[in-house]
C-alpha cells in the first residue's frame, strides 16, 4: 500500500504511451505512403490527382497532363515559354510545376515529411 | 480492490483512445492545410495551421485572393497619389539609387515587353529606348506589387484566429504566427541555376517575416548570344548590368518594403545595397554567378546553404 506506483499504474502508463505511438506511427506512415497530388486550374476548385491510374488527361483545351508511376509531368501545352513541359516529371512532396500562361498548377502537397514550409524565388 | 483496480484502468484506457482519435482527427492538434489560386499572373499559395478543424473552415484562399485582386486593381489604375505608402517608398529609393529603381518605368516595360507571356521579345532600337525612358509617365509597380500582396495577405489573415500561415505571391514570401510546439517556418530558396524544384538552402523564420527575391534567371530572353533579363535600370533603359549578381534575396518586416528593396539592391548591387538595407532595417542573401554566395547582417544565421554548387563568401 505505501508503494508510489503500483503494478497496475505501471500497464496503464504502457497502454498509453503504446496508444500514442500506434497513431504517431500510423499518421507518419500514412503521411509518407501517400502523397497527394492536386491539379488547380485556374480558380477553380482544385481537384486531386490518382497516382495510382496512370492517364493522359487533359487540363484544358491545349494542356496535357500525365501519370505514370505515381510522378506527374506536363506532356503538351500550348504555352510560349513551355516551362511547365520542360520541368519533367516531379513525384516528391513539396514540388509543384505551374503554367502561368495558362493557370494550371499541378502541385504535390508539402506535408510535414518535406520539412520545407515554402518556397521563395 | 482488484476489481476496482480494472474498472479504473479501462476507463483511462478508454480516455487514452479517446485523446488519440482527437489527435490524429486534429481536434486537438493543429491543423494545416494548403491550398492555391491564381492573381496578379502569378500563383498564389497559402498554407495554415489552424488552432482547431474549425478555423480551417472559415478562413479560405478566396478571401486573401480577393484582397490582392482588389490591391491589384488599384496598382494597374494609374500612378497613386504621392502619399500613399507604396509611392513615397517608391519615390524614396528612385532617390537613394539615384534614378536606377523608378515606378513610372511602364512605358519602357511594355517596350522591351520581357514580362508579357505572349509575346516573344526582341531588343528594341536603341532611339526607342529613349524616347520611353525620357516620357517617364506610365506607372508600373511591379517591383512592389507582389510584396504589397503579401501585406494584403497579412492584413485579412489577422482576423482569422490562425496558430500561424505560409503565403506565397509567385514567389515572394510571408509569414506569421508559428508551427505546432512553437517551431519555426522553413522557407527554401529556389536555386536560381538549377531547375524547378531544386533549392540551393533553406531559411528558419519565426514569426512575421517577409522573403523576396529579385533576380534576371526568372523572366529573360536571348538575342544574338547574348542575355536580357527583365529588371531595368532606370537611368540607361536597358537590364541592369550586375557584375556576375544573379539574385537578391531580402528578409524583411513589411511586404513592399522588401519587395522593393530586392529590386533596388539588385540594380545597386552589394557594396551600395548595405546603406539601403540598413535604412529599411532589412537584411539579405546575394547570390553570384560564380557559386559564391554573400550574407548582410544577421541573415547568414537564418539561412543554411545546403547546395554544393554554392558556398559562402564575404
Amino acid at each position: 500500500m505505501g508503494r508510489l506506483i503500483k503494478r497496475g499504474d505501471c500497464i496503464l502508463i504502457l497502454v498509453c504511451l503504446a496508444i500514442a505511438l500506434g497513431v504517431f506511427v500510423l499518421r507518419q506512415t500514412m503521411a509518407a505512403q501517400n502523397p497527394i497530388a492536386y491539379l488547380q486550374a485556374q480558380n477553380q476548385p482544385r481537384q486531386a490527382i490518382d497516382l495510382t491510374n496512370d492517364q493522359i488527361f487533359s487540363a484544358a483545351p491545349n494542356v496535357m497532363i500525365e501519370v505514370k508511376n505515381n510522378r506527374v509531368r506536363f506532356v503538351q501545352s500550348d504555352c510560349p515559354d513551355q516551362i511547365c513541359v520542360h520541368a519533367g516529371w516531379i513525384s516528391k512532396a513539396g514540388d509543384s510545376v505551374v503554367c502561368l500562361p495558362n493557370q494550371i498548377a499541378v502541385v504535390f502537397e508539402s506535408g510535414e515529411q518535406s520539412g520545407v514550409d515554402g518556397i521563395a524565388y | 480492490m482488484k476489481k476496482s483496480l480494472c474498472r479504473v484502468l479501462l476507463l483511462l484506457v478508454a480516455i487514452g483512445i479517446g485523446v488519440g482519435i482527437a489527435v490524429y482527427r486534429g481536434g486537438i492538434s493543429p491543423v494545416r492545410g494548403t491550398s492555391q489560386a491564381f492573381v496578379m499572373g502569378s500563383l498564389l499559395e497559402q498554407s495554415v495551421w489552424t488552432k482547431g478543424a474549425k478555423t480551417a473552415l472559415t478562413y479560405r484562399i478566396s478571401d486573401t485572393a480577393d484582397a490582392i485582386r482588389a490591391l491589384e486593381k488599384t496598382l494597374t489604375a494609374g500612378p497613386l497619389p504621392a502619399d500613399d505608402p507604396v509611392q513615397v517608398l517608391c519615390d524614396a529609393l528612385t532617390q537613394k539609387t539615384s534614378g536606377a529603381f523608378r515606378s513610372d518605368l511602364g512605358e519602357l516595360i511594355d517596350l522591351w515587353g520581357i514580362d508579357q507571356a505572349n509575346r516573344t521579345p526582341s531588343v528594341p532600337s536603341d532611339e526607342d529606348i529613349q524616347r520611353a525612358l525620357a516620357g517617364h509617365g506610365k506607372a508600373n509597380y511591379g517591383a512592389v506589387g507582389k510584396g504589397a500582396a503579401c501585406d494584403a495577405a497579412l492584413a485579412v489573415s489577422k482576423d482569422a484566429n490562425l496558430r500561424g500561415f505560409v503565403v506565397s505571391v509567385g514567389g515572394n514570401i510571408v509569414t506569421f504566427g508559428n508551427k505546432p510546439f512553437g517551431q519555426p517556418f522553413k522557407v527554401a530558396l529556389r536555386d536560381p541555376k538549377g531547375a524547378l524544384n531544386d533549392s540551393i538552402g533553406v531559411f528558419t523564420l519565426k514569426g512575421t517575416c517577409f522573403v523576396s527575391t529579385s533576380g534576371s534567371y526568372e523572366k529573360y530572353f536571348e538575342q544574338d548570344g547574348k542575355r536580357y533579363h527583365h529588371i531595368l535600370d532606370g537611368r540607361t533603359g536597358y537590364p541592369a548590368e550586375t557584375n556576375g549578381l544573379i539574385s537578391v534575396t531580402v528578409l524583411s518586416n513589411n511586404g513592399a518594403v522588401g519587395d522593393a528593396l530586392s529590386t533596388a539592391c539588385f540594380l545597386v548591387g552589394y557594396n551600395d545595397a548595405q546603406s539601403l538595407l540598413d535604412d529599411y532595417d532589412c537584411e539579405a542573401i546575394f547570390i553570384y554567378d560564380s557559386g559564391a554566395v554573400r550574407a548582410t547582417g544577421s541573415a547568414k544565421e537564418r539561412f543554411e546553404l545546403r547546395s554544393e554548387a554554392y558556398h559562402w563568401a564575404d
